[in-house]
């Protein structure tokens, strides 16, 4: 239906620079596009003229093009002037057509392919050969999956589009209503810059989408492949980090596959499990500590520091006394000695365990 | 341009954590309102809630005398401008400043008068047919600001929008967007953590902690009269010295006594002390670098405040000197002139300008002089 409305405007514009009526046939003889006086009552010259071995002819008062795509006959542009001027217009108009057929199809055979990818819908081997068709090479390249929330995507799509290379490396798909994938070409990153390169690009994309469109969205990106049909994995792998970056990093907008650290194999703990390791850390209730907002600030600015109380309570801006204070008070509470590294590292992990099964009983 | 109040605002995050308690302040038309304080004190928080990009957990958002809590960010007529923008890079500067109007469906001829309104304010005039790759960097980034300009909003927040630039073009943007301002006669909201460019920006600044607001005042009265320990140790370049001290009163006089010195302070200071009930506390005293001294002329005139410590570092800035020693347990520094004799290693005197002293209490941490 795009293809349509995008003949439709392109005779509009064209009767507007020659004032020539004209309509666009299938070679069925079904209507596609016309301008507004133009004669649709044309059938049967129309399949008279398929008949025909000629690229064009004049039956009547109008002049009759073939438009052909990959060798078949597509469409037929009737063109209302039969001069030698609406000659030349007409094989103008029908070569406008036919360009603009081939690279919308191809744009979306494009676009689709990459669908198909991600989506796990093609065999490796049809993968090389439609890539080879398509004139899609193998370059390094990566999966960023912008996460809109609760929002749709079509404004999103729009824009990330419009930051993207797509004439070029970059593909812009989407593959539900609440996100969008960029498959971003990143050949021309040098690899000691690539890590700086791709959070960066991720960076950009959340705060042009902020100050374009004023909408929050959670940026996550995959491992850079070179084969086309890797590219799924890389998707996969940003999906993922999505995903874990919302049980465990809420705070961060761009989260890398790379980088998941713990949170990618709390991630995949099964809940029995969980909840064995919890009873374990503080036995049958979780402390409610935890819920304290000043000792969990306290906690992370300790973590953040390396266990390193002067720096924590200079950034803290707090007496090195008052955080002695405050560290004695939380280990009475959850029964471990944050200031050692053994306790440290289960507390730790024991609060991203509680996130875990936080979400998976929300999820269940 | 309009005027912004937030009365009561918190932001409360499912896990517990309070990221901005009972934020109150009324931002006037045409104010530029800098948000300072250290990584994690709420600053860009509010910034959002103001935007409606996070929820309000409580509280009142007032723009133009309308509640907007529940508005969508995009019917909000706020611009935002980050610090990581990225220009499109297949339009030119025209169709970049022009592109968010696009997408809001603003008639061609409105979008064309917009745009070139914007390019006249920030000087791309002559730029709005090339491509970004073709513009320096500050030129990308003047069309990054015409992109919120061309919206005319009522208020622009910016959330450290100069922080991934270099130094030299930090500068120079510093002054774009003062004089933007000026230009606009904009509210704008700007956060940063730089006190540096919180000072030479803000018309007020509120200062941040842990999602409370410890002082909103002007530059020259937050350098000059901090409300708090904080603020006294967050603004100011290097950062005020703190020295504990115990109160002596005799009679009308005051005097704060740290390790064998008694220094007397001014009749104003002291009868806050003394009105206070600070006699025989324990309190912190407060002195910026430059108002130690170590020329003579000053040794002679604060002849009643004169300490020696031995010197632990010397830092030349060029026009002055960066002098590093203890005094009372404590790690002070003296900006002195750059004429000074002292070097590392040299036991000298310094004299410490008493009117500029500020005592703080030491459980509150409130001031007690200003």
């Amino acid at each position: 239906m795009i293809i349509n409305q995008k003949i439709q405007k392109t005779i509009e514009e064209i009767y507007w620079i020659t004032s020539v009526e004209m309509s666009v046939f299938t070679s069925r003889g079904k209507i596609v596009a016309s301008t507004e006086n133009a004669d649709k009552n044309i059938i049967d010259k129309i399949f008279r003229f398929i008949q025909v071995m000629d690229d064009d002819t004049i039956d009547d008062n109008t002049r009759l093009f073939k438009i052909e795509v990959d060798g078949d006959v597509e469409y037929i542009l009737s063109f209302e002037n039969v001069s030698k001027e609406g000659a030349m217009l007409g094989k103008m108009a029908a070569c406008q057509i036919k360009n603009l057929v081939i690279n919308t199809s191809d744009k979306f055979d494009r676009n689709n392919f990459i669908q198909n990818i991600l989506l796990g819908n093609l065999l490796a081997v049809d993968i090389l050969g439609k890539a080879k068709k398509l004139h899609i090479d193998n370059k390094l390249r990566i999966a960023y999956v912008i996460d809109t929330g609760e929002k749709e995507n079509d404004i999103v799509l729009e824009l990330v589009k419009n930051l993207s290379d797509t004439r070029t490396g970059d593909f812009v798909v989407t593959l539900d209503a609440h996100s969008v994938v960029l498959i971003k070409d990143i050949s021309d990153i040098s690899e000691e810059d690539q890590e700086e390169e791709l959070e960066a690009i991720a960076k950009r994309l959340v705060d042009n989408l902020l100050m374009e469109a004023m909408i929050k969205v959670r940026v996550g990106y995959g491992n850079p492949v070179v084969q086309i049909g890797d590219i799924a994995s890389s998707f996969r792998e940003a999906k993922m980090a999505i995903q874990v970056g919302r049980v465990f990093y809420a705070e961060k907008e761009t989260i890398s596959y790379g980088r998941l650290g713990i949170g990618r194999l709390i991630y995949q703990l099964p809940m029995s499990l969980c909840e064995m390791f919890i009873k374990e850390v503080f036995g049958e209730e979780i402390p409610d500590i935890l819920d304290d907002e000043e000792a969990m600030s306290t906690i992370n600015k300790f973590f953040e520091n390396n266990l390193n109380i002067s720096e924590t309570a200079r950034q803290l801006y707090v007496h090195r006394n008052t955080l002695v204070y405050r560290l004695e008070r939380i280990e009475k509470a959850i029964g471990l000695d944050i200031r050692t590294f053994d306790d440290a590292m289960t507390f730790r992990i024991a609060v991203m365990v509680i996130a875990h099964l936080k979400d998976m009983k929300n999820e269940s | 341009m309009a005027s912004l109040e937030l009365n009561n605002i918190c932001k409360v995050y499912s896990n517990g954590f309070e990221a901005v308690k009972n934020f109150n302040l009324k931002v006037e038309d045409k104010e530029f309102i800098i948000f300072v304080g250290p990584s994690g004190c709420g600053k860009s928080t509010t910034l959002r809630m103001i935007a409606g990009l996070e929820e309000i957990s409580s509280g009142e958002l007032i723009i133009d005398g309308k509640i907007m809590n529940d508005v969508e960010p995009k019917d909000r007529d706020i611009a935002m401008v980050f610090q990581n923008y990225a220009l499109y890079p297949h339009m030119t500067v025209f169709d970049n400043m022009a592109f968010g109007l696009k997408l809001r469906k603003v008639p061609k001829d409105e979008i064309k008068a917009k745009v070139e309104e914007a390019a006249r304010i920030l000087d791309l005039e002559k730029l709005l047919d090339r491509k970004p790759k073709a513009l320096s960097g500050g030129q990308r980034q003047r069309v990054a600001m015409g992109r919120a300009i061309v919206r005319n909003p009522k208020v622009f927040l910016m959330d450290e929008p100069l922080s991934n630039l270099d130094a030299k073009l930090r500068v120079q943007m510093r002054s774009e967007i003062a004089s933007l301002h000026n230009r606009l006669g904009a509210t704008i909201i700007y956060v940063t953590h730089d006190q540096t460019e919180a000072m030479t920006l803000g018309t007020r600044i509120v200062v941040l902690k842990d999602g409370v607001i410890m002082q909103v005042d002007s530059p020259q009265k937050l350098y000059n009269e901090p409300q708090n320990l904080f603020v006294a140790g967050f603004i100011g370049s290097p950062q005020m010295n703190f020295v504990d001290a115990k109160c002596v009163v005799e009679g009308a006089k005051a005097s704060l006594k740290f390790d064998n010195y008694t220094v007397e302070l001014p009749e104003e200071k002291a009868k806050k002390l003394i009105d206070g009930g600070y006699a025989g506390k324990d309190v912190i005293m407060g002195i910026r670098p430059e108002d130690i001294y170590d020329g003579a002329d000053e040794l002679a005139k604060f002849s009643g405040s004169v300490i020696e410590a031995d010197v632990t570092g010397y830092e030349l800035l060029g026009a002055e000197v960066l002098l590093y020693y203890t005094l009372a347990g404590a790690n002070m520094t003296a900006r002195v002139n750059s004429d000074t004799t002292a070097r590392y290693g040299d036991h000298i005197k310094l004299a410490l300008d008493t009117s500029k002293i500020h005592v703080f209490d030491k459980e509150s941490e409130l001031t007690i002089t200003n």
